[in-house]
C-alpha cells in the first residue's frame, strides 16, 4: 500500500513538473491557422511558423528570421534574401528558397495549384499589403525566383520601400509545402492542423474548445520555455479575468481598463502592456447613406461629440485622442492635427446649413465584441448616441453577430459603425493605405479622393523617408477636412499574467508575440 | 381532482361556517377570502406597487434614454455606501452634488442613476407583460373554446400544433422566433406571446370539454341555443376563474422572459432601460461593479414573486375544491 502511494506521488509529480503547460486567455479561439487575418488566430499561427522576417520582441525593429539578409536594387524593384541553412519544418522537410516560394506563389498566383481558391481560400491579406494578386493592376510582386538552394529573388512591378516590414507581417508565416500538399483543403484547420519551423509543433485542435501546441525539439534556434502551450478563447474580458485570478490561465489579454485597479490589488497578477499603441478605433460614416455623403453632417458629427471626455471615460490610461489615421510613432504622423473640437453649436450651425436643422435619424452599429481598439463598444456607442441626441441627430443602436459585422461594415449597410484597425507591421502604409489606397476593397467608408489615392500610391514607392512622412501628410490633412471617418482612439491594451509567468511581452503589432521566451515558474 | 374528501370533510366538520356562508354573494365570498390569505397580501401589494410606481414614472421622475449619460459619475456605487469624503470627492469631479440618498443604486458605465433605469425599467417589463398576456390570453382562450367545443379535426388539429410548440422550452422557442425575426422589443413581444399561446389552449379546452357535456349546457342546445351563444353565453363566462389565474401567473412569466431575451440581445435594445439589457450591461462590469447587476436582478425577482403571490392566492380563491379550507 505504501508503495503504491509513494509511486503515485512520484507520479504526480513527475507529472506536474515534467509537463509544464502555459495557457493564454484570448479573446475567441482561432478561426484558421492558413490564410486568417483575426487576431486570435495569427497569435496562435505566429507560435508555429517563422516568417522571413522577424520583430524584435515588444517592439517593432526588424531582426533577421528566417531570412538572415535582405537587400534591394537601388530603384528598390529588386530584393534578394538570404535564407538561414539548417532549418527543417516540423514534418522533417527542409527550410529553402524553394518552400519559401512555394509559399510567396501560393498567396499571389490565383492560379497556383495548392492556393485551394475554390475551397474557400482567400489570401485577402496578400492582396490588400502587395496592391493585388498576380495578374491585378497594381500587384507589386512580378516573380519569385530560387537563385540557388538558399538565395530567393523577388523582382517587383513598383518599388515597395516597407517589403521587409511587409514580410515581418504575421499573415506571412511559412508553412511546410509538402504538410500542404499532404493535407489539401484541410491545412489550417481544427482537422488538418499547421506545420511550419517554429519553436512549438501543431498538437491539437478541440473544435470550440483549445489549442494546443508543444516544444519543439530540434527547433533552430534557442528552444522554447515551456513545455506545452494552450490557447483557450474567453470571449468576456471579465470572464477572462476571473479565469486568471482562479489560476486557470496564465495570460489573460484584452481586458477592461475598467478592470485596472481589480489586478493591481490581486498580488497574483503582474500588468503587462505594450510600449505603444499601434492601433486606431474609429467611428465610420459611410457615406452610401444619405446624408453622410454630406461633409458638413460629417463635420457637425465630428464637433457634436466630446471626444477628450469619451476616451478619458472609457478606454485604458495613457489612451491617446485620435486625429488621424495614422498612429504616432509611425513616420508620417502629424502631431500638429487637434482632435475635433467639442462644440454642439457649431455642430447645430454646420448641420443647418447642410439642411438639417431638424437633425435627422440615422443608425449606429457598435461591435459585439471588445478589441484592443475598442476595449468596450456597447457603453461608448451609447454615449455617442446621446451626444448626437444633443443635436437632434437620432442616433439608433444595432449590432450583429461579429463575423456577420466583419462582413458587412463596409458595404455600406451601416451607416454610422465603429471599428478598428491594429498594426500588422510598424509602416504608415498598413493604416491609411487599407482604408483610402487606390488598391480594390479599401475600407474607404464609400469615400473615393483622387488626391489622396494619388498621395498614397506615391507615398508606397517613395524611398525617401522625409518625402513619404510629407506625403502621408498631406493626405492626414485632407481625410481630416472631409471626414469619411472619425479617428477615436489609439488605446494601450491591457494585459495580465500571473506571477511566475516571465518574458511575455506585447506587441505593438498586435499578434506578432513570439511565445518561445516565455518561462513559468509553478 | 385534488383532495375532493378534504374539502367534503371541512364543510361536514363545520355546519356553522357553511350556514354563515350561504348568505354571501360569490364575490364577497371571494373577496373576504382573498383578504384573509396572507401571501396574497403581500402578492398584492408588491404588484400594486409595481403597478402604481410604473404609472407614476414620468410624472415624478420623467427620463430619457437617449440623452442620459454623466460620464464623470460612471460606475459610482450606491452613495449610501460611501464615505462622505468619497461623496465630496464624487460631487466636485462629477459638478453635483452627491448626498447619502443621491444615487441609492449607484451608476452604471455611462454615469446613468441605476434608480431611474430600473424605475422606468418596470414601465416596459409592464407593458410587455399585460399586451403578451393580453394578445396570447386572445388567441388562446379562443383556440382553446374552439377546439373543446367543435372536437372533430379542429381539435385534432389544434391539439397536435399546440403539441409542438410545447415541446420546445418556451425560452428556446422565443429565441427561435426572435433569431429569425431580428432582435428588438416588438419581436421578443410576439415571439413571448406566442410561447404562451399553449396553456391558455390548453386549460380552456380542459375546461370546456367538462363543461359542453354538463347537464346545463346540454339544456341549453336541447333549447335551439346555436353554438357561439351556448359557447360564449354558457361555456365561456363558467371557464373564467382558471384562465384569471394563468394570466395572472403568466405576466410573471413574460416578465422573466423578456429579461432573458434582453440579458442575450435578442430583446429591447441599449439604451433602453428594461432590467435584462441591464443586467447584461452589468455583467461586463460585475467585478468591478456589481450593484450594476444586483439592482435590476432585485426588480425582476421581486415583480415574478409579486405576481405568482398573487396568481397562486386568485388561484385559492377561486377554485371551488379548495373552498373553506384556509
Amino acid at each position: 500500500m505504501r508503495k503504491l502511494l509513494v509511486m503515485l506521488t512520484a507520479l504526480l509529480a513527475l507529472g506536474l513538473g515534467g509537463a509544464q503547460t502555459l495557457v493564454f486567455g484570448g479573446s475567441g479561439l482561432p478561426v484558421s491557422l492558413d490564410d486568417a487575418t483575426d487576431g486570435n488566430s495569427l497569435t496562435v499561427a505566429y507560435q508555429i511558423l517563422e516568417n522571413l522576417v522577424f520583430v524584435e520582441p515588444g517592439g517593432t525593429e526588424l531582426q533577421p528570421g528566417l531570412a538572415t539578409e535582405w537587400s534591394s536594387n537601388e530603384e528598390g524593384t529588386v530584393w534578394t534574401f538570404t535564407l538561414r541553412e539548417g532549418v527543417t519544418f516540423h514534418d522533417g522537410t527542409p527550410f529553402n528558397a524553394e518552400a519559401a516560394k512555394f509559399n510567396i506563389d501560393r498567396w499571389n498566383d490565383p492560379n497556383f495549384e495548392y492556393g485551394f481558391r475554390d475551397e474557400g481560400k482567400t489570401f485577402e491579406a496578400w492582396r490588400y499589403v502587395f496592391g493585388g494578386f498576380a495578374g491585378d493592376e497594381g500587384a507589386v510582386l512580378q516573380e519569385a525566383r530560387v537563385v540557388d538552394e538558399y538565395t530567393l529573388e523577388l523582382t517587383l512591378n513598383t518599388p515597395m520601400g516597407f517589403l521587409p516590414a511587409a514580410f515581418s507581417s504575421s499573415y506571412f508565416g511559412i508553412n511546410s509545402p509538402a504538410a500542404i500538399r499532404e493535407v489539401g483543403a484541410d491545412y489550417g484547420t481544427p482537422a488538418g492542423g499547421a506545420v511550419g519551423t517554429g519553436p512549438f509543433r501543431f498538437v491539437e485542435w478541440v473544435d470550440g474548445s483549445q489549442v494546443t501546441l508543444e516544444r519543439y525539439a530540434d527547433y533552430w534556434g534557442e528552444p522554447a520555455g515551456v513545455e506545452r502551450l494552450v490557447f483557450r478563447g474567453i470571449e468576456d474580458p471579465t470572464a477572462r479575468l476571473a479565469e486568471l485570478q482562479a489560476g486557470s490561465i496564465d495570460i489573460a489579454v484584452s481586458l477592461s481598463p475598467d478592470d485596472v485597479e481589480t489586478i493591481e490589488g490581486d498580488s497574483n497578477l503582474e500588468v503587462v502592456t505594450a510600449s505603444e499603441n499601434l492601433n486606431i478605433g474609429y467611428i465610420g460614416l459611410h457615406q452610401a447613406n444619405t446624408p453622410l455623403e454630406n461633409q458638413q453632417v460629417r463635420q457637425a458629427i465630428a464637433h457634436a461629440v466630446d471626444w477628450n471626455e469619451v476616451v478619458g471615460a472609457f478606454f485604458g490610461e495613457g489612451a491617446q485622442v485620435a486625429t488621424q489615421f495614422i498612429p504616432p510613432g509611425l513616420i508620417g504622423f502629424r502631431d500638429d492635427l487637434e482632435p475635433y473640437a467639442y462644440d454642439p453649436e457649431q455642430a447645430r450651425e454646420l448641420l443647418s446649413e447642410a439642411g438639417f436643422a431638424d437633425g435627422f435619424s440615422t443608425q449606429l452599429w457598435y461591435m459585439p465584441v471588445s478589441r484592443p481598439y475598442f476595449p468596450s463598444a456597447e457603453p461608448v456607442a451609447s454615449a455617442i448616441a446621446t451626444y448626437l441626441a444633443d443635436i437632434g441627430i437620432q442616433a439608433e443602436l444595432q449590432t450583429e453577430d461579429w463575423g456577420t459585422y466583419l462582413d458587412d461594415n463596409n458595404t455600406g449597410k451601416f451607416p454610422m459603425y465603429m471599428l478598428g484597425w491594429s498594426a500588422d507591421f510598424a509602416d504608415p502604409d498598413n493604416f491609411i493605405y487599407t482604408f483610402f489606397g487606390s488598391q480594390e476593397g479599401a475600407l474607404n467608408f464609400g469615400f473615393e479622393n483622387e488626391e489622396v489615392t494619388g498621395l498614397l500610391d506615391q507615398a508606397r514607392q517613395e524611398p525617401d523617408e522625409a518625402t513619404r512622412a510629407e506625403l502621408y501628410g498631406q493626405a492626414s490633412q485632407i481625410i481630416y477636412d472631409q471626414v469619411p471617418a472619425i479617428p477615436v482612439a489609439h488605446n494601450p491594451v491591457l494585459n495580465a499574467v500571473r506571477v511566475g509567468v516571465e518574458g511575455f511581452e506585447p506587441s505593438p503589432l498586435g499578434s506578432t508575440v513570439p511565445f518561445r521566451t516565455i518561462t513559468k515558474t509553478e | 381532482m385534488k383532495a375532493p374528501s378534504g374539502g367534503a370533510a371541512a364543510v361536514a366538520g363545520t355546519l356553522t361556517d357553511a350556514e354563515a356562508v350561504r348568505g354571501r354573494s360569490l364575490l364577497q365570498d371571494s373577496l373576504r377570502r382573498f383578504f384573509r390569505n396572507p401571501t396574497g397580501m403581500v402578492g398584492l401589494a408588491v404588484t400594486l406597487f409595481f403597478i402604481v410606481m410604473s404609472l407614476l414614472a414620468p410624472v415624478l421622475r420623467p427620463y430619457d434614454a437617449t440623452t442620459d449619460r454623466n460620464l464623470r459619475l460612471r460606475l459610482s456605487p450606491p452613495s449610501w455606501t460611501m464615505t462622505p469624503e468619497e461623496r465630496t470627492e464624487l460631487s466636485e469631479d462629477a459638478d453635483i452634488d452627491v448626498g447619502r440618498w443621491t444615487l441609492p443604486f449607484g451608476t452604471d458605465e455611462n454615469g446613468r442613476d441605476l434608480l431611474v433605469r430600473v424605475w422606468h425599467g418596470g414601465r416596459i417589463s409592464l407593458r410587455i407583460g399585460i399586451i403578451a398576456v393580453a394578445i396570447s390570453s386572445t388567441i388562446g382562450v379562443l383556440l382553446g373554446l374552439l377546439s373543446g367545443y367543435m372536437r372533430g379535426w379542429i381539435d385534432l388539429i389544434t391539439v397536435w400544433l399546440m403539441d409542438i410548440l410545447q415541446a420546445f422550452p418556451g425560452i428556446l422557442l422565443a429565441i427561435a422566433i426572435v433569431a429569425t425575426l431580428g432582435p428588438s422589443l416588438t419581436n421578443a413581444l410576439i415571439a413571448i406571446s406566442i410561447t404562451q399561446i399553449p396553456s391558455y389552449v390548453r386549460i380552456t379546452r380542459s375546461v370546456v370539454l367538462g363543461l359542453r357535456e354538463s347537464e346545463y349546457v346540454q339544456a341549453a342546445k336541447a333549447l335551439g341555443g346555436r353554438g357561439p351563444r351556448v359557447v360564449f353565453n354558457h361555456i365561456f363566462p363558467n371557464s373564467l376563474s382558471p384562465i384569471m389565474v394563468q394570466l395572472t401567473l403568466s405576466i410573471g412569466t413574460v416578465i422573466l422572459e423578456v429579461a432573458a431575451l434582453g440579458f442575450l440581445g435578442l430583446g429591447a435594445q441599449p439604451p433602453d432601460p428594461e432590467w435584462g439589457v441591464m443586467i447584461r450591461d452589468g455583467y461586463r462590469q460585475f467585478l468591478r461593479a456589481p450593484w450594476m447587476s444586483i439592482f435590476p436582478g432585485l426588480a425582476i425577482f421581486l415583480s415574478v414573486v409579486g405576481f405568482n403571490l398573487l396568481g397562486d392566492a386568485i388561484r385559492d380563491v377561486l377554485d371551488p375544491r379548495l373552498k373553506n379550507v384556509s
